[in-house]
């Protein structure tokens, strides 16, 4: 019970912010109080549904906003989309079933797939190290693996056009990376307007 | 809002700590801290932090109004009387 309220009262603080620093210290030495009163948890709680409506009022909340809803719209879904897809058989069959053509499957290209799961299964982790990464404030961690991940992109389009005779969805993948790293590019500067971290990367 | 400003302004030069205005208001802490932000944003109430009453306490933060807001918590008083009267003679 403790150690909940402590961490409820800890996610708190940091969605306050330094904008409202001391208002997330009042909280963690209120908390005290609550405690020899046994109400701990309501109290911690309540904090946290204060922050959490503070977040759209101060920059750095709304920054907040955006890096999170981009880790689990944007780059977290993608991941699972690669996954989804591998799990059915041939990497892109799911999204073949959305309408668009079927890539041609032989004896010869099947030996193939193998190689290919692998580059798809290192794309989904890259998504998921990345969504991290994001959250983590790791500019430096993004920007290495979204290089990686770039490159991984382009020998995927590559490797599936030469070998599976596609070219429609590695370039739906590639232009939904491309998508996503521009936003990722996006919150860095935004990032390095509000707390400068990533100004030496961006330029 | 009315709650916390007629709990703050009955003793107006005391100072108030968070957790004892949710217990004097019956204001749970995710209502009580937004009000406490906006209006002390908005220059009815002022915040500081106070040395402990017990030794080896932390300093705790704590809050009064400002003459701003006793001035609004007076005229609210003021609003909400002749009604009272009003409602006590029907």
């Amino acid at each position: 019970m403790r150690a909940v309220a402590d961490a409820l009262v800890a996610l708190a603080t940091r969605c306050l912010g330094r904008h409202r620093r001391d208002w997330a210290l009042a909280m963690r030495e209120e908390l005290e109080a609550a405690r020899a009163d046994g109400r701990s948890l309501s109290f911690a709680w309540g904090c946290l549904t204060a922050a959490l409506r503070e977040l759209p009022r101060h920059s750095e909340g709304r920054y907040m906003i955006a890096s999170h809803g981009l880790a689990f719209v944007l780059v977290i879904p993608t991941a699972a989309l690669l996954v989804a897809s591998l799990m059915s058989g041939f990497p892109y069959s799911c999204l073949a079933a959305l309408g668009g053509e079927e890539p041609i499957l032989s004896a010869g290209n099947l030996v193939a797939l193998p190689s290919l799961a692998l580059l798809l299964v290192v794309v989904a982790a890259a998504h998921l190290r990345i969504a991290w990464l994001l959250l983590e404030r790791d500019w430096a961690g993004v920007f290495t693996l979204g290089t990686l991940l770039a490159a991984v992109s382009v020998t995927l389009l590559l490797f599936t056009g030469l070998v599976f005779a596609t070219f429609v969805f590695p370039l739906a993948l590639a232009a939904a990376l491309a998508i996503e790293l521009a936003a990722i590019f996006a919150l860095a500067r935004r990032h390095a307007e509000l707390f400068g971290g990533a100004s030496e990367l961006l330029d | 809002m009315l709650a916390l400003l007629r709990t703050l302004s009955a003793r107006p030069r005391d100072w108030r700590h968070g957790y004892e205005m949710m217990k004097e208001t019956g204001l749970l802490s995710g209502t009580l801290y937004p009000l406490l932000m906006r209006m002390t944003d908005q220059g009815l109430v002022e915040a500081e932090w106070r040395p402990p009453a017990l030794p080896g306490r932390p300093a705790r933060h704590a809050y009064r109004l400002t003459a701003a807001g006793l001035a609004l918590a007076r005229g609210a008083d003021a609003e909400d009387r002749p009604r009272g009267l009003a409602g006590a003679s029907a």
